[in-house]
């Protein structure tokens, strides 16, 4: 069971997702570009979706976004709805195109991380905080999106190896 | 969704409403999550500290392009302020000596007396909606949650959450952040002439120094008694010249004790207090529902602002927060609404330190 478990897709997802929370700990708080913040993670499941389609995109926004909420001071859950939603949408732009090309799949990656992105105000909002919806929060999410978008052709590969997905997987969706 | 399985569809489901109920657990405290954030962040500690000496020479390269000329400008700046403060600093110093020696005299507690702890801040959030750092003090070091954060230049947040060896700090730059502040004795220069008169104390104590003596000479003489009005005022025209009546007597020195008739104008002790808000990064903070009136003056640019104090907030009186950046004044009946800048570099923190204190109305409470 345990090797079953280190096979699969959830330990290799865990695995990348530490790595990367830890660079986005270290790393990412200091690169901003117009001062916003690079979401890394939430890049990565967007890729996920836009690599294996929306329920694979939520599972891995899922368990990437409990890994941030846990490195992070933000509420357990928060980060982990916000990333499924940015998978779900990614996957969802996913659906109309099989297979798409690595740019197609960037585009994909940067709508999901798009709205991945804008959920957070708006769940912070649902749980009682106090945000302030102006310009400024279009340049976080605008922002955001590129670096998914610029990140993909990383990371789209990096998340069909995470999920294990197989290139006849890309092609038709299993149902 | 139409290629997707029903199975697949309730996966996307469940996910979601377990996220919901995670969010729905941890904000109604749950010891279970807090354990296993803790535990993940304990965990996660070896792993940040590598990823960190990895990080380093694209962060310091990261910032040599970003920064370069804004660090350039900032040192030249920062070297003329240094020399300037310098000079600020010996008389701020005497002040402050004098200050605590009169808090002491009346058994006042100053800021002096609250125990802190020093703190190394160890990172910061990596979300672009919150203004959050970590500190490497927890609950080992006896903080707790609500304590005021400072660093050498004002306040700096409070503490939010608390683990063996590690807090979270919210700025005060965070929209969430609010605490009670207050502009300490506001004085207005151009208020007086439209003002009722301030109140005023007659100097009725002799003062050895005015005592004067006045030579009378054996003529008839006119003398204009002295000390009737205050330095650096011209004499009122309705004040009638004494005159001395006509002698013969030889000259004789009469001592004349002078009581001057001066008023002393006290400068209006009042204080306004407030509501200071976060605004989020890059934002000024905001200092709010405070009434401007003509007895309390107008504020103005560079007036400092400190923390209020009192019984129910979780930050002790007087912490200088910063001075007013911007006043702007609307037209309705909310009060002028004020910019702070703040006096601690918030962007920058390296150490901070936490104000070991209680309001009294937790005090009590022990």
């Amino acid at each position: 069971m345990l090797f079953a478990f280190i096979q699969g897709p959830l330990f290799r997802l865990l695995a990348i997702g530490v790595l990367l929370l830890a660079l986005q700990n270290t790393l990412f708080v200091e690169l901003r570009p117009a001062g916003v913040v690079v979401q890394v993670l939430l890049a990565l499941a967007a890729a996920a979706g836009a690599a294996g389609g929306a329920d694979r995109g939520a599972l891995a926004g899922f368990v990437l976004g409990l890994l941030f909420d846990l490195g992070s001071d933000s509420p357990i859950g928060a980060s982990a709805l916000t990333m499924a939603l940015g998978g779900i949408v990614a996957g969802i732009a996913w659906s109309i195109m099989v297979d798409p090309p690595w740019w197609l799949a960037g585009i994909f990656t940067m709508i999901g991380a798009a709205a991945g992105e804008a959920a957070v105000p708006l769940v912070r909002v649902f749980i009682g905080e106090s945000v302030r919806f102006d310009s400024e929060l279009s340049t976080v999410v605008l922002v955001v999106a590129v670096a998914a978008g610029v990140l993909s052709p990383i990371f789209v590969p990096l998340a069909r190896w995470c999920l294990r997905l197989r290139r006849a997987e890309w092609k038709v969706p299993v149902a | 969704m139409g290629i997707y399985s029903p199975a697949r569809r309730r996966l996307i489901i469940a996910l979601l409403l377990t996220s919901v109920l995670l969010v729905t657990l941890d904000l109604r405290g749950n010891s279970i999550l807090d354990t296993l954030r803790n535990g993940f962040q304990q965990a996660m500690d070896p792993l940040e500290s590598a990823a960190d000496v990895v990080a380093r020479p694209v962060r310091n390269a990261w910032r040599g392009i970003t920064r370069y000329d804004e660090l350039a400008e900032e040192n030249e700046e920062l070297r003329s302020q240094v020399e300037q403060q310098r000079a600020d600093q010996i008389s701020a110093r005497a002040a402050v000596v004098e200050f605590q020696s009169l808090l002491e005299l009346n058994n006042l507690p100053s800021l002096g007396d609250i125990p802190t702890i020093t703190a190394r801040v160890i990172g910061e959030t990596p979300s672009n909606f919150d203004e959050v750092i970590e500190i490497d003090k927890g609950g080992d070091d006896d903080i707790e949650v609500g304590m005021a954060v400072v660093s050498e230049g004002g306040l700096v947040g409070k503490i939010t959450k608390v683990f063996d060896d590690r807090s979270y700090v919210m700025l005060v730059t965070d929209e969430e952040y609010a605490v009670g502040a207050k502009i300490p004795g506001t004085v207005s220069d151009d208020a007086t002439p439209t003002t009722p008169a301030p109140p005023t104390i007659p100097n009725a104590i002799p003062n050895p120094d005015l005592t004067t003596t006045t030579t009378i000479p054996p003529a008839t003489t006119t003398t204009t008694v002295p000390g009737t009005t205050p330095p650096g005022q011209v004499p009122p025209s309705s004040t009638p010249p004494t005159t001395a009546p006509p002698t013969t007597a030889p000259p004789t020195t009469v001592p004349v004790t002078t009581v001057p008739e001066s008023t002393t104008t006290l400068p209006p002790s009042t204080r306004e207090t407030g509501s200071l808000q976060g605004q989020g990064s890059g934002r000024p903070v905001v200092l709010r529902f405070l009434e401007e009136d003509v007895d309390t003056g107008r504020f103005e640019e560079g007036d400092p602002v400190m923390t209020e104090g009192g019984e129910g907030s979780l930050a002790p009186p007087d912490i200088p927060i910063g001075t007013i950046a911007r006043v702007r004044r609307g037209a309705g009946s909310a009060g002028p609404e004020i910019e702070v800048e703040l006096g601690a570099d918030v962007e920058r923190l390296s150490f901070v330190r936490v104000l070991r204190f209680k309001p009294l109305s937790e005090a009590e409470g022990d």
